[in-house]
C-alpha cells in the first residue's frame, strides 16, 4: 500500500466514524443504509405511477454503488426490486426479452444476496422473480423447473420470518397463477392477501428494512375478488389501495374501470 | 492508486452524498458522448458513471451523456447495461472529446465471473455445468454420479466401469468428496479399469462439483481431479418416495419436524438378476451383481445461516461373474461393506464463515479368483477445518487444515506371477498392516479486482507418515471475462498424492523408497456463454514424477515418471426441432513408464479421442426423452506374442510384444431413456421411466483373453448388451401451512 493510498484509507475511516457517530446522534442513517432508504423511496414513488425512467435510475443510482460495495444486502436486495419492477412493466408492454434481462439480473443479485445470510423479504422477493420469469417467458415448460424454484424459496421465507406480509403477498400473488389443483387458486391467494394486509398492521421496520408492499396487496386483492366476482368488495381494496397510493395510475385507469365494465 | 480510488468512493458512500446531488462546487469539466450497440444503433438506458466519484447519468433514446464534474486528473468512465458487458474507458484529464462507446451484447452483463480452468458443476447454482435433472436422466448412466460425470469431457472411461480416469491419469488420482470428507478410492490390483459399484446415488445429493485439474489449495491427496459430493440439506417440506425398477427397489423420506430440526432417509435394495433374465447377458454371473444402500441425515439450521448436518451411510455389493485366464477359468468374485458418517458444521459471523468435517468410516472387500485370495478393512478418520473471510477489498481469504489417519489392513495371498493364477500356484502371502497419518494446512485468497475478473492464489503443505516427507504445493488460477461473453482462464499448479497404504507393504515394494507422487498442471482455456448456452475449450498438460506403479506380478516399482496433454472441449445449448443437448470431446496423449518394462510409453489410460453427444426433448405433457452415444478409442494393451511351458509349474509363461504397442477396439455405445412426469394432485407425483441401454447391441471389449498356450485370442465383451429398463417412482409431498 502506498503513502496515497493510505492516506485515503486513513480518510475513509475518520469520514466513516465522524458521520456515523455525528448521525447517530441524530437517528439519522449514514452511508449505504441512506442510500438503500433513499433507493426504497423512489422505487416505490416510481412505480405507483408506472414509470419506467425513474426506475432505470433509481436502479442505476443503486448500482453505481453496489460498484464500491458490491455485497451490501440492502443495495443488492433494492437493485433487484427495481429490477423485478422494470420487469413487471415490460412484462405489460410485451416487451419480453428486456423482461428477462431485468428478472435474470435481479435472480443472480437475489442468489449473491441470500447465498450466505438469507432473509425472508430477499427469498420471498426472489421467489417472485423466478414466478414472474415463468410469467414472461412464454413458455409452458418453465413452470415444471421452476415452479419448484420458487416453491421451496416462498416456504423457506415463511419459516425465517411467518409473519412477515411480504412474503405472504408474495405466496398470495404467486396462488393466482397456480392452478387449483395445484395447491393455487383465487380462494387460496385471497387467504394469503388478508393474512399479508393483517400482518402488514402490526409491520413497522427500522429503515432501510423493506417496507412496501402494502398497496399491492390491496391491489392483488382486488384482482383476486374480481376473479371470484365479488366487484364491489373488489373495488372496496382498489381504494384502499388508492389510499395509499392516490397517485396510482393502474389502478386509477385499468383496475377500477375494468370493474365499472364488469358491472354492466 | 486503485486503492485510493476506491477508498475515496467509499469516503463518498460513507458521507451518504454523491456529488452529483450535492451540486456545491461548480463543475469544472464535463465528460460526455455516446453509448452504441454493435449494430450502430444508439443505446437507451445505459448506465454511465465516474468510479472516481459516482457521479453518473442514464442514457435516452439517443444514447448521448453527459456528466459534469468537479474531478480532476484521469477519470474511469464505466457503462453498464442490461443484456451488455461491461465497458471502462480512461480518460486523461485534458481530454475534451467527446466518447463512441460500443457495447457488446452478453447474456447477463453484471454476472460475476464463476468460470474457472478445470472445473465444472452440477447444482442449481447459477454457473452449474449440468443440473441434478440432467445428472439423473442421463441415458446410460444408470443414475450413477460417476458415470454422469464421466459425460464431461476430461473423462478417459472406455468401458462401462464408473472409475474417473481424468486427463490421461489413472482413476485412484482422483479424490472423491463427501461433505468435504474424502472417500476412499483404494487400488485395483484386479480391475486396472476401475469399479463396478460403489459410488453415491444421485438422489442424495444437492451439488456436486467435478474438477478436471488446476483446482484449488483447499483439496489435497490428489495428483488428476476432484469430485466433490454435497448431500441434500434441510427439505423445505416433508415428503415420502417410493421407487421400483427392474433392478432396483428404494423409498426415501424427508421429515420437517420444526422449521429448523429435518432428517432424512433412503435405502436401496439393487439386484440385476432380473434384468439379465429379461435382456439376457454375454457374462455367467454367479450371484449376479446385488447389494444394498442405507442413509440418514439428521439437520439442525440453528440459525438462518448456521447448520449442523449429520450424515451417515452403509452400503454393499456382491457380485461373481466367470472369468477365463490362460491358467485358470473360474467366477471372480468381490464384495465390498461400506459404512460412513459424516458431521458438518458451517456458520457466518458477520465477513467471516468458518466450516468443520469430522467423518469416519470403514470399509471391507473381499476378492478371490483362483490362486488370488484377498481382503481389506480400512478404518478412515478424517478433521477438515476451514474459515472462509470476506475482506472489505474484495479480497476471500480462505485459511484451513486437515488431519487425517488411514489404517489399511490388507491379508491373503496373491499369486507369485501374473500368468499363473490358478488354485494351488504359487503365491505370496500378505499380511499387511500399514497406518498414515497425514496433516496438511492451506492459505488461498480469491481476490475479485472487478465484476469481471477472478484470481486465486493459494498454497497447502502436507506431510505423511508413510513417506516422512512434507510437499509444499503452490497454486493459482485466473478467470478474466473479456468482451462479447468471453472468459478467459489459467491455472497453474503443483499436486501431491500420498500411494496406496498396500504399496508400503515389504512383500511387494521389496524396499523400494516410496515418496509422494507429484504432478505439475497448466491449463489455459476459454468460454463463451452461460449455464443454459456455453462453449468452452481448456487445452492442458500436466508433467508426473515419483509415480508408485505396481507391475502385471503385483511388484511394486517407484520413480516412475510421465506427462499427459491435451485438449476438451464442451458445447451445450438448443438444437434443432426443440433439442436441447450437451457435446464433450477430449483428446488426450498420456505417456508414462511402464512399469514392467521401465521405460517411457503410451499410459494404460491413454483413450485418444473420447466424445459423448446426449440430446433431450421435452416433449408435451410431461413427457421428456434422451439419446446419448459415447466412443471412445480404445485403451493400450502390451500384447503377448508367444510363449513357453513351464512343466514343473504345469503352465505357459507369456512372451510379450512391445510395451503398449496395442489398442483394444474402440468403444461405441448408443443409449436412450425417456420419463413421463405427471402431478396427480397437489400433493403426488409420479414418474414413469424406461430406458434402452446399448440400442445398437454392440460388443465392447473389457479386455483381451487368451486361451491356455496364448496361441489364440478372444475379447472378453463388457456387461451390457441391448437391454430394456423401466421403473416408476412416486412421491408424496406435504403442504406447508
Amino acid at each position: 500500500m502506498n503513502r496515497s493510498s493510505m492516506l485515503a484509507t486513513f480518510g475513509v475511516i475518520i469520514t466513516g466514524i465522524t458521520t456515523a457517530t455525528s448521525a447517530r446522534a441524530q437517528g439519522q442513517l449514514t452511508g449505504t443504509a441512506k442510500w438503500a432508504d433513499s433507493a426504497s423511496r423512489e422505487i416505490e414513488a416510481a412505480n405507483a405511477v408506472g414509470d419506467l425512467g425513474r426506475l432505470t435510475n433509481a436502479a442505476a443510482m443503486i448500482d453505481r454503488v453496489l460498484t464500491v460495495t458490491p455485497n451490501d444486502p440492502s443495495l443488492l436486495y433494492y437493485r433487484s426490486l427495481a429490477l423485478y419492477r422494470m420487469a413487471s412493466i415490460y412484462t405489460g408492454q410485451k416487451k419480453r426479452e428486456e423482461a428477462k434481462r431485468a428478472l435474470d439480473e435481479a435472480d443472480l443479485l437475489l442468489e449473491q444476496a441470500t447465498s450466505k445470510s438469507p432473509t425472508a423479504d430477499a427469498l420471498a422477493l426472489r421467489s417472485g422473480v423466478i414466478g414472474l420469469m415463468i410469467g414472461s417467458s412464454g413458455n409452458p415448460m418453465s413452470g415444471m423447473t421452476l415452479g419448484p424454484k420458487a416453491a421451496g424459496l416462498l416456504d423457506r421465507a415463511k419459516e425465517l420470518e411467518p409473519k412477515n406480509p411480504r412474503v405472504w403477498l408474495v405466496s398470495g400473488m404467486s396462488a393466482m397463477f397456480t392452478p387449483k389443483m395445484f395447491g393455487g387458486g383465487t380462494d387460496k391467494a385471497e387467504q394469503d392477501l388478508r393474512r399479508a394486509l393483517t400482518y402488514f398492521e402490526t409491520d413497522q421496520p427500522t429503515a432501510p428494512a423493506p417496507s412496501w408492499g402494502r398497496a399491492d396487496a390491496y391491489i392483488w386483492l382486488g384482482q383476486a375478488l374480481h376473479k371470484n366476482d365479488r366487484i364491489d368488495d373488489a373495488r372496496a381494496a382498489y381504494e384502499k389501495a388508492l389510499e395509499l397510493q392516490p397517485e396510482n395510475g393502474w389502478v386509477r385507469n385499468v383496475l377500477l374501470p375494468s370493474l365499472d365494465r364488469a358491472k354492466k | 492508486m486503485k486503492a485510493a480510488m476506491r477508498a475515496a468512493c467509499l469516503a463518498v458512500i460513507s458521507a451518504g452524498t454523491l456529488t452529483a446531488q450535492s451540486t456545491v462546487a461548480t463543475p469544472t469539466r464535463t465528460v460526455r458522448g455516446v453509448v452504441h450497440g454493435a449494430d450502430a444503433r444508439p443505446l437507451d438506458a445505459a448506465n454511465v458513471f465516474l468510479i472516481e466519484t459516482l457521479e453518473g447519468v442514464v442514457t435516452h433514446e439517443d444514447g448521448r451523456f453527459a456528466i459534469p464534474t468537479t474531478a480532476t486528473g484521469p477519470l474511469t468512465v464505466i457503462v453498464r447495461r442490461l443484456g451488455f458487458t461491461e465497458h471502462r474507458r480512461l480518460i486523461a484529464e485534458g481530454d475534451t472529446s467527446a466518447l463512441a462507446i460500443t457495447l457488446e451484447p452478453s447474456g447477463v452483463s453484471l454476472a460475476p465471473v464463476a468460470v474457472q480452468a478445470g472445473q465444472y458443476t452440477a447444482g442449481e447454482e447459477r454457473g452449474a455445468t449440468l443440473t441434478p435433472l440432467e445428472v439423473v436422466t442421463t441415458p446410460g448412466t444408470a443414475a450413477d454420479v460417476n458415470r454422469a460425470i464421466q459425460s464431461l469431457p476430461g473423462i478417459q472411461a472406455g468401458d462401462e466401469g464408473t472409475a474417473l480416469f481424468v486427463r490421461g491419469g489413472d482413476f485412484t488420482e482422483t479424490r472423491v468428496f463427501l461433505n468435504d470428507a474424502g472417500l476412499l478410492t483404494p487400488v485395483q490390483l484386479q480391475s486396472p479399469a476401475g469399479t463396478f459399484t460403489g459410488t453415491v446415488d444421485p438422489f442424495l445429493l444437492d451439488g456436486i462439483f467435478f474438477s478436471s485439474g488446476g483446482f484449488g489449495a483447499r483439496y489435497g491427496d490428489a495428483l488428476s481431479g476432484i469430485a466433490s459430493l454435497r448431500t441434500q440439506g434441510r427439505p423445505s417440506r416433508s415428503s415420502a418416495t417410493a421407487s421400483a425398477g427392474l433392478a432396483a427397489l428404494s423409498g426415501a423420506a424427508a421429515l420437517k419436524v420444526s422449521p429448523s430440526v429435518s432428517f432424512r432417509f433412503a435405502g436401496n435394495r439393487s439386484n440385476l438378476e432380473p434384468m439379465f433374465r429379461l435382456n439376457g447377458t454375454r457374462r455367467d454371473y454367479n450371484p449376479p451383481p446385488h447389494g444394498y444402500d442405507l442413509s440418514g441425515s439428521a439437520i439442525l439450521n440453528y440459525r438462518p445461516t448456521g447448520e449442523i448436518k449429520l450424515f451417515g451411510v452403509h452400503q454393499t455389493n456382491t457380485l461373481a461373474f466367470g472369468v477365463e485366464e490362460p491358467s485358470y477359468g473360474g467366477d471372480f468374485s468381490v464384495n465390498m461393506d461400506a459404512r460412513a458418517g459424516v458431521a458438518t458444521w458451517h456458520d457466518m459471523f458477520g465477513a467471516v464463515a468458518p466450516t468443520m468435517t469430522i467423518a469416519v468410516s470403514h470399509n471391507e472387500s473381499g476378492s478371490d479368483f483362483g490362486a488370488y485370495r484377498l481382503t481389506n478393512g480400512s478404518d478412515h478418520a478424517q478433521l477438515f477445518a476451514q474459515t472462509e473471510w470476506q475482506t472489505a477489498l474484495g479480497v476471500t481469504v480462505r485459511v484451513g487444515g486437515e488431519l487425517d489417519r488411514l489404517e489399511s489392513d490388507y491379508k491373503g495371498s496373491i499369486p507369485e506371477t501374473g500368468y499363473d493364477v490358478k488354485p494351488g500356484a504359487r503365491t505370496t502371502v500378505i499380511a499387511s498392516s500399514e497406518t498414515g497419518n497425514r496433516s496438511a494446512a492451506f492459505a488461498e485468497a480469491d481476490w475479485r479486482p472487478f465484476t469481471q475478473a477472478r484470481l486465486v492464489a493459494g498454497v497447502r503443505t502436507d506431510h505423511s507418515t508413510l513417506t516422512d516427507l512434507e510437499t509444499v504445493d503452490p497454486r493459482l488460477s485466473a478467470a478474466w471475462k473479456t468482451f462479447g461473453g468471453l472468459t478467459l482462464t489459467a491455472a497453474w499448479g503443483v499436486y501431491h498424492q500420498i500411494p496406496d497404504p498396500l504399496y508400503f507393504d515389504d512383500s511387494l515394494s521389496a524396499g523400494a523408497q516410496l515418496a509422494p507422487m507429484r504432478a505439475k498442471q497448466q491449463i489455459l482455456g476459454a468460454q463463451v456463454g452461460g449455464e443454459a448456452q456455453m462453449l468452452r475449450v481448456e487445452a492442458y498438460d500436466k508433467h508426473y514424477d515419483d509415480l508408485a506403479q505396481r507391475t502385471r506380478d503385483y511388484d511394486v516399482v517407484s520413480d516412475g515418471t510421465g506427462h499427459a496433454r491435451g485438449v476438451d472441449v464442451f458445447a451445450k445449448g438448443k438444437a434443432p426441432f426443440g433439442l436441447t443437448g450437451r457435446v464433450s470431446y477430449s483428446y488426450v496423449s498420456s505417456r508414462r513408464t511402464d512399469p514392467d518394462a521401465g521405460v517411457v510409453t503410451r499410459a494404460p489410460f491413454d483413450v485418444t479421442h473420447t466424445a459423448t453427444v446426449v440430446a433431450e426433448r421435452s416433449l408435451l405433457g410431461g413427457l421428456r426423452a434422451s439419446l446419448a452415444y459415447r466412443y471412445a478409442t480404445g485403451r493400450p494393451f502390451t500384447p503377448v506374442t508367444g510363449s513357453t511351458y513351464d512343466a514343473e509349474q504345469s503352465v505357459y509363461v507369456p512372451q510379450y510384444g512391445a510395451p503398449m504397442s496395442e489398442r483394444l477396439p474402440a468403444f461405441r455405445r448408443l443409449d436412450f431413456s425417456t420419463s413421463y412426469y405427471r402431478q396427480l394432485t397437489p400433493g403426488v407425483q409420479s414418474v414413469v421411466f424406461a430406458s434402452l441401454m446399448n440400442m445398437l447391441d454392440r460388443t465392447n471389449a473389457q479386455k483381451y483373453t487368451y486361451n491356455p498356450d496364448y496361441s489364440r485370442r478372444s475379447v472378453m465383451p463388457s456387461l451390457f448388451e441391448r437391454s430394456v429398463y423401466f421403473g416408476a417412482t412416486i412421491t408424496w409431498l406435504k403442504e406447508n401451512r
